[in-house]
């Protein structure tokens, strides 16, 4: 072999051997595991909460006394100093219920969705009579599902503790009156 | 009269080994198990509950004991509870999650199953507890872990 071509393949393999070192690696991970990248607000936290206000609505006797209840997720305010998608939260919330069996939920995010289609179904032609959908057969809200996350943050040096408390209503549409209510707290601390 | 002296050292050499031997298990508290510990509870409505418990860490299994797990039924749905407790004086970490069965042993699914991280201080017991929102489920697994986040 002559020397140059030896050190050719010495810098090819060099070069393979670098490029390996720097490239990424991919893997998946457990949803479910506890996340503690930082304090920010985190999956761990969602589900935390998702889990304490099912577990408390499905005991509560709002929910336990009444035939499936038609329920209305309204706003969760965010008046932490950081980005959450407070809808996530509602979602996990409202799957869980849904699957339950135990409550209904009203669509209200689709609600102008639902209301083009019938339009379209009863206005447009095209549509079968016999399978059209006929109009004021919407199945109106019992409760409101309402609520804030808030929290507090302080920072000392290169500690910093985060304080979460996420509160969460059930109004009730008829009454007016707070059927339901609990709240949730969470404390993290970054060292 | 030359080994006397040399007996009497032997005893007292042998009588501290069985001290020193001693010692260990004087300070490690008995381990209720770090495997499952299966109990069967006759519900309410004639449902037979499965209740259990898993310390999947040894270490961990030295530090917390399960002291009590109660079931309930809230309308169609179980609820579990565990009564565990620090053995040691200093602050010990530790997750948990609730694993759901159906009457004939396969798991109930949920999408609020998850990893909880919790704290015990010294001494100190507290319950943890969880609904299974599907009405499907007559039995439960605790298990409980040392942390292991995910982390940087």
């Amino acid at each position: 072999m002559r020397p140059g071509t030896k050190w050719f393949l010495l810098t090819i393999v060099v070069l393979a051997v670098s490029l390996g070192a720097c490239g990424t690696k991919v893997q998946y991970g457990d949803p479910t595991a506890v996340e503690t990248l930082t304090v920010d607000f985190g999956s761990t936290d969602l589900q935390s909460i998702a889990e304490k206000m099912v577990r408390s609505l499905l005991s509560a006797p709002v929910i336990q006394e009444r035939n499936r209840p038609v329920l209305q997720v309204a706003t969760v305010k965010n008046k932490t100093n950081e980005h959450i998608d407070t809808k996530a939260i509602t979602d996990k919330i409202r799957t869980t219920l849904l699957n339950s069996g135990k409550v209904q939920f009203t669509a209200a995010e689709v609600r102008q969705e639902v209301l083009d289609e019938l339009d379209y179904q009863r206005g447009s032609g095209y549509v079968d009579p016999e399978t059209r959908k006929p109009v004021g057969k919407l199945v109106g809200t019992d409760f409101l599902l309402t609520g804030e996350i808030s929290s507090i943050n302080k920072q000392k040096g290169d500690t910093k503790d985060v304080y979460y408390k996420i509160t969460l209503n059930l109004v009730d549409l008829e009454t007016g009156l707070i059927s339901w209510a609990d709240e949730k707290e969470i404390r993290k601390r970054e060292d | 009269m030359k080994n006397r002296p040399r007996t009497h050292l032997t005893g007292a050499f042998m009588i501290f080994l069985a001290l020193i031997g001693t010692i260990p298990l004087a300070c490690s508290p008995i381990t209720t198990s770090n495997v499952g510990v299966g109990e069967i509870w006759e519900g309410e409505e004639g449902q037979v509950l499965e209740k259990d418990y898993i310390i999947k860490d040894k270490p961990l299994a030295k530090e917390i004991q399960v002291l009590d797990i109660k079931a309930r039924f809230v309308g169609d749905f179980l609820e579990g509870l565990a009564i565990v407790q620090n053995r040691r004086k200093y602050t010990v970490d530790f997750e948990y999650r609730f694993e759901w069965y159906d009457e004939t042993g396969f798991p109930v699914e949920s999408n609020i199953v998850h990893w909880s991280p919790d704290i015990l201080y010294g001494g100190e017991s507290k319950w943890i507890r969880a609904i299974c929102p599907r009405p499907s489920a007559n039995g439960f697994k605790v298990m409980i872990r040392a942390p292991n986040p995910v982390e940087e």
